[in-house]
């Protein structure tokens, strides 16, 4: 398996989608909920944070979520996300090391589909899972 | 037992529309660091079978009411936070789309976990395009606690 795979026949059930790693700075979030029309002192001003209960700024689950489907579309290049999950199980800290990752679970040719199904997540360089959750991509075949 | 209005469940409570450019899309590939081109790069984009600059999958975010949820008349759960999103997506979103998106409350159900109950209400928005084809339904799990 390379860097990228393009076809349904290049993959398999427990090979892992290659990791993503980035560090959202306070500038990229403030950049994204800009962009993404979710302007909120959560994400973007600890001191209001805080007073929200929160341990300061947040990264967005959207964000989150963003960088979830960039892991995946980057890695199958020919491939087309149909769906995506997140559970957000707990906040992303900004100015933090993170690392999205993945792992086939499951692989099925329907109804003139060849689909990818994905365990996703995304957490720290600690190990500590900020947002897990699944995908479904559909892949070309080599047989089409 | 949990007690709501029962009665909004399925039923429309927004309804919105928001035109898609491509400036928009560029700057939202790029806020996530999308390297793929054919997020970004017209000419690129025009040699591929889209033919055009598409959207990143999770643009459909960005198409979001500003409607308060409708009162459902909760026993508890003064507090919310967003449990989390399932996106299905059934079309590419373009330049030139005008989106309309469509809001519903999808599910209420509680759980109870190590730190209590909570109540999770599942927001379903449908989005379509100007031509009436579903491009995406997003469902979002707020979750709400005392």
């Amino acid at each position: 398996m390379g860097e990228t795979v393009a076809y349904f026949e290049e993959i398999d059930i427990g090979d892992e989608i290659n990791e993503l790693e980035i560090c959202p700075t306070t500038a990229d979030v403030i950049r994204f909920v800009d962009v993404a029309r979710m302007q909120s002192g959560r994400f973007t001003d600890n001191e209001y944070a805080r007073k929200e209960g929160l341990p300061g700024a947040i990264v967005p689950g959207n964000m989150s979520l963003g960088f979830l489907s960039r892991m995946l579309t980057e890695f199958f290049p020919t491939g087309t996300l149909k769906e995506l999950t997140a559970n957000f199980r707990a906040t992303v800290p900004h100015n933090t090391p993170l690392i999205c990752s993945g792992v086939v679970t499951e692989k099925q040719s329907r109804n003139g589909e060849h689909l990818v199904f994905c365990d996703v997540m995304l957490g720290n360089e600690d190990g500590e899972r900020y947002v897990q959750g699944t995908a479904q991509i559909a892949l070309p075949s080599r047989a089409d | 037992m949990l007690e709501y209005d029962t009665s909004w469940i399925g039923k429309e409570f927004d309804r919105y529309t928001y035109n898609v450019t491509k400036d928009e899309i560029i700057e939202f590939a790029q806020s996530i660091g999308e390297t793929n081109p054919l997020y970004t790069d017209e000419e690129y984009a025009q040699a591929t079978p889209y033919g055009s600059i598409v959207a990143p999958p999770t643009f459909c975010i960005v198409f979001r009411s500003h409607a308060r949820l409708p009162d459902l008349k909760l026993s508890y759960g003064k507090r919310g936070f967003d449990g989390g999103k399932e996106c299905v997506f059934l079309a590419p979103i373009r330049p030139g789309d005008t989106i309309t998106g469509v809001d519903r409350i999808a599910q209420v159900y509680e759980k109870t976990g190590r730190s209590g109950s909570m109540i999770f209400i599942v927001r379903e928005s449908e989005l379509s395009n100007q031509r009436g084809e579903k491009v995406a339904v997003v469902r979002q799990s707020l979750i709400r606690r005392d």
